[in-house]
């Protein structure tokens, strides 16, 4: 299970992107559960993510995440 | 038990159909069913649709799809239906979805819209937001200082475009991966020299015509190729899908270099070009005109006078619209005066210089007697436009009528239907109309003949080739 400061780190990116809060994100939390994430406001957030953890995520697993956890899962494994 | 073609999407697949349904060998022949694929957010169904039962629509009426269309997208909503699904003479194409993320890297959903009433929030959908202007507006930053302080903010620096595009590129190919055909080589090869997108997911008819194709390509039907590359032609000097445009910031358009972008003109609906900044105003605003639907459900209703008014109060609202004074006009004409159609219409040209403006323009300055003014308009329709679409056709021949030369008028309409125009209905009923001032009464029945079965058999054309063939037979008669 991904550190949870890369949680919270992926909360706020999640958050401040789609003006949604912070608190209600969790490891189950998917994309259409946050009004805004679809797959074109999805390949921003990759990039703001990319950002917020100093990494490129692999272009080809990136839109196959199925929720955050995995998405966690992804950014723990690079900066491993 | 007509054939019916089903056609998935959403604002793409709509074209796609109503492009489909124009194409006489298949729109007479096949219905066209379209069903949207996903339904869950009134911001992303600006048309208001209902989403219709598609699985239930298939297992009903298996044996008569002969084509099923899908838009591919990445994430598929809905029932995951496959080739399985349907009879085996059903053709099953995937058809990619266009999509731009990274020339409008701050579109967001803003909460300020979405409390609007109905009728408003259709005017500003979801791809217009802008999540910096947000931001400035909650800040309480005023009107007058809000296109400063958005260009204050370089949106270069707050995102690594290039990185967003080769993100973005990913999803394509993986789209793509999915569909039938692909369009990424178009958008590659056309990307910077061309307009593809109005906003992040419409194309523009450029764009949208070169789907097309590639989906006629895929179908399996006999295709009439003048008519459908008539229509493709169409489609492409067209405006894709629906009435506006997302701005583009001008900073974005330097870094990926987009030549076709340099004029920094986008249209707001039927409201007007804008360049960025007036744009942002207007969505910082969130100005629009909801008095010219008012004015035109007037017109409709027989009000004239009362739609003048109102469309004259509109026009001073929104002045850089080149359709509301063409409407404007119309109402001038219909109130008898017109010189004041003539100059309404003067401006909207001038705004604006579509194929609609000038076909009224010319149209108004032969009413007013301006001869050479609609000659000189003409031919510049025929520059700027297509030369050979029906509209001009019609234009000169009349103007060889009015010159007293009916035969060249003939001959400019026979010239016209030997193009691919030959598919509109007004020429050949022009031909009818020219055939019979020469005295030419069965070729003028046969031109009706075609008018009428082009229009779709529409009443009234019927009614006048009926009179064609009466008139015919009684010659026939009096020959006997």
């Amino acid at each position: 299970m991904a550190a949870d400061w890369i949680m919270d780190t992926l909360r706020r990116v999640i958050a401040a992107q789609f003006n949604y809060p912070a608190a209600s994100i969790t490891r189950d939390t998917v994309a259409t559960d946050v009004p805004g994430w679809d797959s074109l406001s999805h390949t921003v957030l990759i990039l703001k993510v990319e950002d917020a953890f100093g990494i490129e995520l692999p272009e080809e697993e990136i839109f196959n995440l199925k929720d955050v956890a995995e998405l966690a899962g992804l950014v723990e494994r690079l900066l491993a | 038990m007509t054939p019916v073609i089903v056609v998935v999407g959403n604002c793409q697949a709509s074209f796609v159909a109503n492009f489909l349904k124009a194409l006489p060998e298949i729109g007479q022949h096949y219905e066209i069913r379209r069903f949207r694929n996903f339904t869950d957010d009134l911001d992303d169904n600006a048309a208001g649709e209902p989403p219709g039962d598609l699985p239930t629509f298939i297992t009903n009426n298996k044996p008569r799809i002969a084509a099923f269309l899908r838009q591919t997208t990445h994430n598929w909503v809905g029932d995951p239906i496959t080739r399985g699904d349907f009879a085996p003479h059903t053709a099953v194409v995937d058809y990619p979805v266009a999509l731009n993320s990274y020339l409008w890297p701050l579109v967001c959903r803003d909460d300020r819209f979405a409390a609007m009433p109905a009728a408003l929030r259709r005017r500003f959908p979801y791809s217009l937001h802008d999540s910096l202007l947000r931001k400035l507006a909650l800040d309480g930053v005023p009107e007058a200082e809000v296109v400063d302080a958005y260009m204050a903010h370089d949106v270069t620096a707050m995102f690594r475009l290039d990185r967003l595009k080769t993100l973005h590129d990913a999803k394509a190919r993986q789209i793509d991966a999915r569909a039938s055909f692909p369009i990424g080589d178009y958008i590659d090869a056309n990307m910077g020299r061309a307009a593809l997108f109005r906003t992040m997911n419409h194309p523009t008819g450029a764009f949208m015509a070169e789907i097309m194709r590639r989906i006629l390509a895929h179908l399996p039907f006999a295709t009439d190729h003048a008519a459908a590359s008539y229509r493709l032609g169409l489609a492409a000097a067209g405006p894709g899908i629906q009435g506006f445009d997302a701005a583009i910031d001008p900073r974005i358009v330097r870094h990926f270099g987009l030549t076709w972008a340099a004029g920094d003109r986008y249209r707001f609906w039927e409201e007007g070009l804008y360049s960025f900044a007036e744009y942002l105003v207007r969505l910082h605003r969130m100005q629009c005109c909801l008095k010219a639907p008012e004015a035109l459900r007037l017109q409709r209703g027989g009000d004239a006078q009362g739609a003048l008014r109102l469309m004259e109060e509109v026009v001073a609202e929104v002045p850089r619209s080149a359709h509301y004074r063409v409407r404007l006009a119309e109402l001038h004409a219909q109130l008898k005066a017109p010189d004041r159609a003539l100059a309404m219409l003067r401006e909207a040209w001038a705004l604006e210089p579509s194929l609609e403006t000038g076909v009224k323009l010319a149209q108004a300055q032969m009413r007013c007697a301006k001869q050479r003014e609609a000659e000189a308009t003409v031919a510049e329709l025929g520059l700027r436009f297509d030369a050979d679409s029906a509209d001009i056709a019609i234009m000169q021949a009349n103007f060889q009528l009015t010159a007293g030369n009916k035969q060249g008028a003939v001959d400019r309409l026979r010239s016209a239907v030997g193009t691919a125009a030959r598919h509109d209905h007004r020429l050949w009923l022009a031909l009818a109309a020219a055939l019979q001032r020469t005295r030419d009464i069965e070729a003028a029945r046969d031109a009706m003949s075609e008018a009428y079965t082009l229009s779709g058999m529409a009443p009234t054309i019927g009614t006048k080739l009926d009179a064609l063939r009466d008139l015919v037979a009684g010659r026939q008669q009096g020959q006997g």
